[in-house]
């Protein structure tokens, strides 16, 4: 009897895990797999020949100071678009539930942004701040303000994070919005 | 029965036909970066050849930009779905000529095809770069150019310059700058594609070493020597005049062409190539210079190319080996050499190409446009400018720019920056020749 039950529970389950972890082993420990067993050769382009170099390609990697620095990038980069987009959506989004008439067309507008797929808006943003033809950094030379973010890399800093954190600000304001508004109406 | 037999016969009759002259029509594919004009000239070029004959046709793809369809090409060949014919940009030819296989070399693809194929009919500033040590073309040169000064003479005019003054150093150059930024000219000069016009082509042109073991023609052991005291005194003068708003940095390919088209840039340095474009859009008269060069050294001896050759990938079969063959061969006649010469300001690879042109009249219609010429073949050529031979250019390059905007911008002196891009290339060519031994 016991025996029975053990059957049936073991395999029952069994059966139905089956497919994620099928699932999880071919498009993840497989690949990931591969790619460590990867990093232990230098393979030319082509494919034609590779030889195993053992760990040389981290020391490589983690010898150079440049891609050491990436890591702060990341950082800087990481932390301004959080920060910028979560204080932002969430002024916003006191802004509008103060707001008695039109918030659902404020609301709407807010949120536009995030409609636009990451790409385009990446090229919309680039297409404004060009050097040769933008639209910003016309007035913004006009100012006396010399913008070029090919040569100025705090100035091309400062434009990746303004492109990413303006999609994420309406994403934010989303969420911040339903929770102030569910807070109100609780208050009222 | 007898209308049903008739029948049956002429479909198989049909079917045999229709077989037969689908199997004498091989076809070839061809992967190349040409869009907007130049892609136009090159499929006429293809459909030329297409309607010359009728036992093969070719079918070409854009895969991008010249990197991206390097990539895609490598790429394919790894999953074993390679076209027949790749474009690979100058900077490319090093990893090509490295992976042994992956190719069929051009003096067998033709000799194995039974095409007359003289490779001497070519520029030998422009075969050389594709050429083995051991005289052995491995690839099929298709649009090669090189760097010139573009004047624009109104700009020149209102700077109160006589546009038809002496350009041909540095000096004067930094004189007439002077004179345009004193005149409130807002971008005195500007460069397209700066690497290869004020390290690459610059070391050429004052032959001077790029890097050593003949700009790594002699041995994959090479190491980058760009950080001479002539190389820094040029960086460091780019430098300066960027502080001093004489040389806008547009970009590190060929963005400042626009704002020389549009008629902001007083003086450009760009390719050879910028011809058919400029022609088409400016409003202004503009020139073509020499690139200048500094005076007490060896220049000016030559320039080098920068483009793109063909390159046959291998794995395919004997009939479309020969397609391939016959249509490179098309593709080095002299009149689609010369009219595509003529189009597009790249050079004539072929010298028959070049004497047609000239005789033609072309040069005299169009002046300035037999300089490249000139200019590449003026002198003989010695181990520091018959070209560059490096692997993993493409990264190297990209080290390159980076260091070069510090010293833009103020962050590096050229002497720091140029060091510092050495010794990071160096990295990648040990690396390089440690995957190719």
């Amino acid at each position: 009897m016991e025996k029975r039950v053990f059957f049936k529970g073991w395999w029952l389950p069994a059966l139905l895990v089956a497919p994620q972890l099928l699932i999880s082993f071919v498009f993840f420990f497989y690949p990931s797999g591969q790619a460590i067993w990867n990093s232990l050769f230098l393979p030319d382009p082509f494919g034609l020949k590779t030889e195993f170099v053992g760990l040389d390609n981290f020391r490589f990697l983690l010898s150079d100071p440049y891609y050491l620095a990436s890591f702060k990038t990341t950082v800087i980069f990481s932390t301004a678009v959080s920060v910028s987009s979560m204080a932002l959506g969430l002024y916003l989004a006191a802004l509008a539930d103060r707001l008695i008439k039109g918030a659902g067309v404020y609301q709407t507008l807010l949120i536009w942004p995030y409609a636009i797929a990451p790409a385009i808006a990446g090229v919309l943003w680039l297409f404004m701040f060009n050097g040769n033809i933008g639209l910003a950094s016309y007035y913004l030379k006009a100012l006396g303000y010399e913008w070029n973010h090919t040569l100025k890399g705090d100035q091309a800093m400062f434009l990746v994070i303004l492109a990413s954190s303006w999609g994420r600000i309406s994403y934010n304001f989303l969420f911040f919005f339903s929770r102030t508004t569910s807070y109100s109406k609780i208050n009222h | 029965m007898k209308h049903l037999k008739a029948i049956f016969a002429s479909i198989a009759l049909f079917a045999m036909f229709a077989g037969t002259s689908l199997q004498a029509k091989v076809e070839i594919q061809w992967w190349h970066a040409f869009g907007g004009r130049l892609g136009e000239l090159l499929d006429e070029q293809v459909n030329k050849f297409n309607a010359s004959q009728n036992k093969y046709t070719v079918v070409h793809t854009r895969k991008g930009n010249y990197s991206e369809t390097l990539n895609a090409g490598i790429a394919a060949f790894r999953a074993g779905q390679h076209p027949n014919i790749l474009m690979v940009f100058e900077v490319g030819t090093a990893s090509l000529m490295a992976a042994k296989g992956a190719y069929v070399p051009m003096y067998q693809l033709m000799k194995d095809a039974g095409q007359s194929f003289n490779p001497k009919g070519f520029v030998s500033a422009v075969s050389g770069y594709y050429t083995t040590t051991d005289g052995k073309m491995l690839s099929m040169p298709y649009n090669s150019s090189t760097p010139v000064l573009w004047v624009n003479k109104d700009l020149m005019k209102k700077a109160g310059l006589d546009p038809e003054m002496d350009l041909s150093t540095w000096k004067r150059v930094g004189n007439a700058l002077d004179a345009a930024k004193a005149k409130g000219i807002d971008m005195p000069f500007c460069t397209c594609w700066h690497s290869w016009v004020h390290l690459e082509n610059f070391s050429a042109y004052h032959n001077i070493p790029f890097a050593t073991k003949a700009n790594g023609f002699a041995g994959l052991d090479t190491e980058l020597s760009f950080n001479s005291p002539v190389h820094i005194k040029h960086i460091q003068t780019l430098g300066k005049w960027a502080q001093e708003g004489k040389f806008k940095y547009m970009g590190r390919r060929n963005e400042a062409g626009k704002n020389f088209r549009a008629g902001e840039c007083m003086l450009m340095t760009e390719s050879s190539a910028g011809y058919a474009g400029i022609k088409k859009e400016a409003k202004f008269e503009f020139g073509i210079r020499h690139l200048p060069y500094y005076g007490g050294t060896e220049a000016p001896q030559n320039t080098i190319i920068g483009g793109s050759s063909l390159w046959a990938l291998s794995g395919k079969s004997k009939e479309e080996n020969k397609a391939t063959a016959a249509f490179l061969a098309f593709l080095s006649k002299t009149d689609i050499q010369a009219k595509w010469h003529q189009d597009t300001g790249y050079l004539g690879v072929t010298t028959a190409a070049a004497k047609k042109t000239k005789s033609s009249g072309f040069y005299k219609a169009n002046p300035g446009t037999d300089l490249a010429g000139i200019q590449m073949m003026r002198n003989k050529v010695t181990q520091n400018s018959k070209g560059l031979r490096l692997g993993s250019f493409d990264q190297i390059r990209g080290i390159i720019d980076e260091e070069m905007e510090g010293v833009y911008s103020g962050k590096k002196t050229a002497q720091v920056a140029l060091d510092s891009a050495v010794r990071r290339g160096n990295v990648l060519l040990r690396r390089f020749e440690r995957a190719n031994k």
